[in-house]
């Protein structure tokens, strides 16, 4: 029984076609997920349905044996489960420390908002520094950490990170994805929508490949990364070497 | 014996640094302060010697728009909403506190919170019809709730129609007459905007500014969004609703020309965008100098209607070069004087 369960998800936007078309999956507790998948195969909608944006046409999603499916948003981030948009979603004109608090909102207790801002600080020492500034003059990488760290105000047990590298140069994304692993040594589960879909394997324990709204393949990450399926679809034949040698 | 005297000079530029902060922090309170002791102390020199009440008329005028501004500021600053028909609770306010002194002789200096509290509950009941929808069209149903009240108020016998209704003057010799007005008037501007700084610095206040920049992410962080416009709209009637009382008791004669016109409606707009729409002084300082320029366009070329254009140029060059406002460009660009900072 895993932390979070999917069960035969079908959903779409609109009267428009089904994008998840009857999609299953398990997440066990204290892993990193990766779901890559080429475009418009469904993995931000997947995640859009977890966290409760966008109700599914059929199926259920059990969070810790309960049933989320019909849960508002905020209800979905109150049970402890966290998402972190892909265009981050910040409040441009609020300060970094005004941001953080928003991710707090639903705490009744402002000061244990503000004692898990001060403890977040102490995480991520850069938002510390630029906690008065406003968040759009922020740099995209720190933008994204702030991002992060607002989901995890709430000290959720589970984060969806929906395309964390969007936008962003590979030094900083080496340095995002650092972070992400830190979170999950912390023991936070962790699901993950990457493009880059090699760097998402690689952090990631577990690899989940979407294909055209059902769930063709999932692994553990190194298997993934090492299909030659896999490899030949989504991961280019040129990296097949170097992906076997940095799996350990 | 060098790093003594490092120290030293360490030490006093600490404290010269400490020193200035100290002046800052007495200027930055010391000033607004200072003004409003003069406000409370001016009709002393009236009673004194009596040649104040052209003074008083305009301050009051100028205490009645801030208390206009400042509310509208918690719906139309904090949360984003534009609403062009604020001058609903001012009609309200004053119709209440004046038909129920008509009928019940409760002056209206005792009846005009309740007519704040009406005119909020108002708000509260228009605000959940009206808040169900965005930008434009929010903006376009409050031109139609002042015109829909205006044809009410204008045809309604109970209300005195067109004509209105005739309230008697109060019972005082000409040159004390304003005084109680005055004080009542400044009294419920400063709570106003006292308020308004409470409510900028509270959880609500930051969910109404998280509303108005983005409202889907604000709902997906939790923000009961309706909720929380419908009731900053209630609030941002209590207090016109208050001076809509005071106001009318003042003028001793009610006709929905003078309460309910978009015009009014809109210059309530105006003043805060030209001081400064989200900030607490903002409303404060674009009132203060609309009507100041306004007036003395008028004292030095007569009823031209010059005044208008002369205003209308203000605002549009201020806010060519001023685009949030004098106090929120200004702070927005470091160049605030500190006792201008009520943030």
């Amino acid at each position: 029984m895993g932390t979070l369960v999917v069960e035969n998800v079908v959903a779409g936007y609109g009267s428009g076609p089904n994008i998840l078309k009857g999609l299953s999956l398990t997440v066990e507790s204290g892993k990193a997920y990766c779901i890559i998948g080429p475009n418009g195969a469904g993995k931000s909608t997947l995640i859009k349905v977890i966290a409760g944006l966008l109700k599914p046409r059929e199926g259920k999603i059990f969070f810790k044996g309960e049933d989320i499916t019909p849960l508002r948003a905020d209800q979905v981030l109150q049970r402890g489960l966290c998402y972190v948009p892909s265009d981050r979603s910040l409040f441009p004109d609020m300060t970094v420390k005004e941001n953080l608090r928003m991710g707090g909102f639903v705490m009744r207790d402002t000061r244990k908002v503000d004692e898990r801002i001060d403890e977040l600080f102490a995480q991520f020492p850069i938002l510390k520094e630029k906690s008065s500034q406003m968040a759009k003059t922020l740099s995209g990488g720190q933008q994204q950490l702030a991002a992060i760290a607002r989901a995890m105000v709430l000290k959720p047990e589970m984060i969806m990170l929906d395309e964390p590298s969007l936008g962003l140069s590979p030094k900083v994304v080496q340095q995002i994805f650092g972070t992400i692993t830190t979170l999950r040594d912390q023991g936070l589960t962790i699901l993950l929508v990457e493009q880059n879909a090699r760097k998402g394997l690689q952090i990631a324990d577990m690899g989940v490949v979407l294909d055209l709204g059902t769930n063709s393949f999932e692994a553990p990450a190194c298997d993934v990364l090492n299909d030659p399926r896999i490899q030949e679809l989504y991961l280019g034949k040129r990296h097949q070497a170097v992906a076997a040698e940095e799996c350990k | 014996m060098a790093e003594e005297l490092i120290q030293v000079d360490l030490k006093g530029k600490e404290g010269a640094i400490r020193v200035r902060s100290k002046v800052s922090l007495w200027l930055k309170r010391g000033i607004p302060l200072l003004i409003l002791a003069i406000l409370a102390l001016l009709p002393v020199f009236q009673i004194v010697e009596g040649t104040l009440n052209y003074w008083i008329h305009m301050l009051m005028y100028v205490f009645l728009y801030v208390i206009m501004s400042s509310s509208w500021n918690i719906i139309g600053g904090f949360a984003g909403y534009v609403s062009l028909g604020h001058n609903v609770f001012f009609a309200l306010g004053a119709y209440f506190a004046g038909m129920l002194f008509l009928a019940t002789r409760i002056s209206p200096f005792i009846s005009a919170p309740v007519a704040g509290l009406l005119a909020m509950g108002f708000g509260l009941l228009f605000g959940l019809i009206a808040l169900r929808t965005r930008g434009s069209t929010f903006i376009i149903s409050t031109i139609a709730l002042v015109l829909l009240m205006a044809e009410l108020f204008d045809n309604w016998k109970l209300t005195g129609g067109t004509n209105g209704l005739a309230l008697p003057l109060i019972d005082l010799p000409g040159q004390f007459a304003k005084i109680p007005y005055y004080y009542y008037l400044l009294v419920v501007m400063v709570l106003c905007v006292v308020a308004s700084y409470f409510i900028k610095h509270s959880k609500f206040g930051l969910a109404l500014r998280a509303i108005s920049q983005d409202e889907t992410k604000a709902e997906v962080a939790g923000i009961p969004t309706r909720k929380y416009k419908i009731l900053a709209f209630g609030l941002s009637g209590l207090f016109i609703g208050v001076a809509g009382a005071v106001w009318g008791s003042y003028l001793t004669y009610l006709r929905p020309s003078i309460f309910l016109t978009v015009s009014l409606g809109t210059s309530i707009v105006l003043n805060t965008i030209l001081g400064g729409k989200g900030t607490i002084a903002g409303p404060v300082v674009g009132t203060a100098i609309m009507i100041a320029v306004n007036e003395f366009v008028v004292a030095k070329l007569g009823a031209t209607e010059l005044n208008i254009v002369v205003t209308g140029l203000i605002l549009i060059f201020v806010l060519l070069f001023f685009p949030e406002g004098i106090v929120g460009s200004l702070k927005a660009r470091n160049k605030l004087p500190s006792f201008l900072d009520w943030d």
